[in-house]
């Protein structure tokens, strides 16, 4: 019993992180926040085996995950059916300033593969290490690096931003090395 | 020599670092090999920041009362069924 204010404190701390994992898997904003609250409460049940100490985060996203991927194989394809009717038109063309707009980010990430989208996520976005992000998916450390890889070519394709010599320095490159530390544990 | 190399190698690699933290250079440079041609450090650089930045847009919205909510009833949950567990004995 003394354990559970802290337990509800740290699964307090997760749920804006796992928002924003939930929002790259599911197909709306309201979808996304459904998954966080079954996720909440499939943790609070489960808390029994998460180890106090242990990485709270990676546990909770691994629940997380694992009920998307429930959830998807009991309502069929539907999921990855509304991402494919995202993904059409491709590719995006960013703007004239070469600005990579979040819209057509959003659309170019809904065009990956599954395995690729929650890699690239997992890796690029959260901050997770490749050895959290292979224990949230359960694969190998090296299977993380080459969904990574892949999913990172394929949004440059889509973005058009594979041969971007033609963008000087802007506001984001400027951005990213002005961050003074990308990794939160 | 080996200095040399090492010098090289780090130079043609060292983006990787900025997008991808904690990865190691050796087992990067084997899966670029792989597929040919190193990405334009530009476009990954671009890629990262925007997913980051999208990522963190989400993480500092405010967390609706509905998840704080949740945690409060299922904790009352848990602690109504214990007390029935332990016979009022303890809280």
């Amino acid at each position: 019993m003394s354990d559970t204010p802290n337990f509800k404190d740290q699964m307090l701390e997760c749920i804006p992180s796992l928002r924003a994992f939930a929002r790259s898997l599911a197909s709306s904003a309201d979808a996304a926040d459904d998954l966080v609250q079954e996720t909440l409460v499939k943790a609070w049940h489960k808390q029994d085996s998460f180890h106090m100490g242990t990485n709270i985060r990676a546990w909770m996203f691994t629940i997380l995950r694992n009920e998307f991927y429930s959830q998807m194989r009991k309502r069929g394809r539907e999921i990855s059916d509304a991402n494919g009717a995202l993904s059409e038109n491709m590719a995006v063309h960013p703007e004239q300033s070469g600005k990579m707009d979040l819209q057509d980010m959003q659309k170019a990430l809904n065009s990956l593969p599954e395995d690729q989208r929650e890699a690239i996520i997992l890796i690029g976005a959260s901050g997770m290490s490749y050895e959290e992000a292979a224990e949230v998916c359960g694969v190998a450390v090296g299977t993380i690096k080459s969904r990574v890889s892949r999913a990172r070519t394929r949004l440059a394709e889509v973005l058009e931003i594979g041969n971007a010599d033609d963008y000087g320095p802007d506001a984001v490159a400027t951005q990213i090395m002005a961050m003074p530390a990308l990794s939160r544990q | 020599m080996f200095p040399a190399c090492g010098t090289f190698f780090i130079q043609q690699h060292w983006h990787i670092g900025v997008l991808f933290k904690g990865e190691s250079v050796k087992s990067k440079k084997s899966e670029d090999q792989a597929k040919g041609p190193a990405m334009n450090e530009e476009a990954i650089r671009r890629i990262g920041a925007t997913l980051r930045e999208r990522y963190n847009a989400i993480e500092s919205e405010p967390v609706p009362d509905r998840f704080q909510k949740l945690l409060d009833q299922l904790e009352q949950q848990t602690s109504v069924s214990n007390d029935k567990n332990d016979d009022g004995a303890s809280s």
